[in-house]
């Protein structure tokens, strides 16, 4: 029973031409997810370098991925001194479910995220957070996906490697 | 001041009334969010080192999370929760740690070559426990970077590793193919049981 995140979630990936994106973006397509954009800006229109995300449509902005798209969620792979600023775009574009793994992020940046999520359509989960994931599903976020099992009992835990 | 400045305290103590009514600070605090010190190079330039504990100076270069501490056993973990976990379970088993140590997520070989050093420039430590859940971290930069350290620093103290998640198998394989001395472990536990038992067999 899925809460959050199932097979037909539509995901955007922020940041997803950078390091980290590239390489959990693959891993998440690669597990099911449906990855239907990525956001970054200044590289809209053009093809994602890596020949496994070739395919992903890159937008210079979230609103106009999720206009083109329909995205219900969105993973946020940006460097701590614009994370924030990703989350923001994103609650400003209302994007349902937000998930940040940056880790690092501002506290003072993320008290206006904070405040900026009150009464918004959004839903946050993060930042410093390894994701969610639905077995055999959906995954937004970093967990290797052959651990997890389809069962009865969901997990919630605080941190990366506690799990 | 605390928004602009990002700080995360901010205490004047003790605050005095003069007896003409002046208000004095005779002393205050500080704490700043080491998260937003790349926006703060004025406050950088105020860090005064001959305070700080020379590990950690050496930890935070390489952007390590290190806290000194007194045991034999020094762990090299990644994720902060996992660190205390395994911190918690060496206590468990009779043995106790000489540090607190969070390699992160996406560490390189280097960073790894340099925790390794860090925890053996602590002459108290007699074994290593290694202990990986790896999502962003990728098990087979642990093991590069273990074994990096290993040829470099010639470790005399045993070394178990326990090794999980993204890219195991390779990981397993390059410290499997790499001749070293190596106890591996499969879970929390096993790692503490085999540290603890590696050690006492030393000291025998």
């Amino acid at each position: 029973m899925a809460i959050l995140i199932d097979k037909t979630t539509k995901v955007i990936c922020q940041g997803i031409t950078g390091s980290q994106g590239t390489f959990h973006t693959k891993q998440a397509k690669a597990y099911g997810t449906q990855i239907v954009g990525g956001v970054t800006p200044g590289k809209g229109g053009t093809k994602h370098p890596d020949a496994e995300l070739a395919d992903v449509p890159l937008f210079d902005s979230v609103e106009e991925a999720v206009k083109v798209t329909g995205a219900t969620a969105s993973s946020v792979y940006v460097p701590p001194p614009f994370a924030a600023d990703a989350i923001l775009e994103a609650i400003d574009a209302q994007v349902p479910l937000i998930v940040c793994i940056t880790e690092g992020i501002p506290v003072m940046d993320m008290v206006r995220v904070k405040r900026a999520l009150d009464g918004s359509k959004s839903r946050s989960l993060g930042p410093n957070c390894p994701g969610l994931l639905t077995p055999n599903e959906c995954k937004i976020g970093i967990m290797p996906g052959n651990i997890f099992k389809h069962g009865l009992v969901g997990i919630v835990s605080p941190g990366h490697a506690d799990l | 001041m605390v928004v602009e400045k990002d700080m995360s305290l901010l205490e004047i103590n003790p605050l005095v009334v003069t007896k003409d009514g002046k208000l004095i600070c005779l002393d205050g605090k500080m704490d700043f969010d080491s998260n937003a010190l790349f926006r703060h190079p004025e406050i950088v330039a105020l860090r005064d080192l001959g305070e700080e504990d020379p590990a950690e100076i050496e930890a935070s270069k390489h952007d390590l999370a290190f806290i000194k501490l007194d045991g034999n056993i020094g762990c090299l973990v990644n994720g902060a929760g996992l660190a205390m976990a395994t911190m918690d379970i060496i206590k468990l088993f009779g043995v106790e740690p000489a540090n607190f140590l969070d390699v992160g997520g996406g560490a390189s070989k280097e960073k790894v070559q340099a925790a390794f050093k860090l925890i053996l420039s602590d002459p108290a430590v007699e074994g290593i426990p290694v202990n990986i859940f790896g999502g962003i971290m990728r098990c087979d930069i642990i093991a590069d970077g273990v074994i990096a350290a290993a040829r470099e620093m010639d470790i005399k103290v045993p070394l178990v590793v326990r090794l999980e998640g993204t890219n195991v198998e390779l990981g397993k394989k390059i410290l499997r193919e790499s001749g070293l001395k190596v106890v591996p472990a499969d879970d929390l536990a096993d790692a503490a049981r085999k540290i603890t038992g590696e050690v006492k067999k030393a000291a025998a």
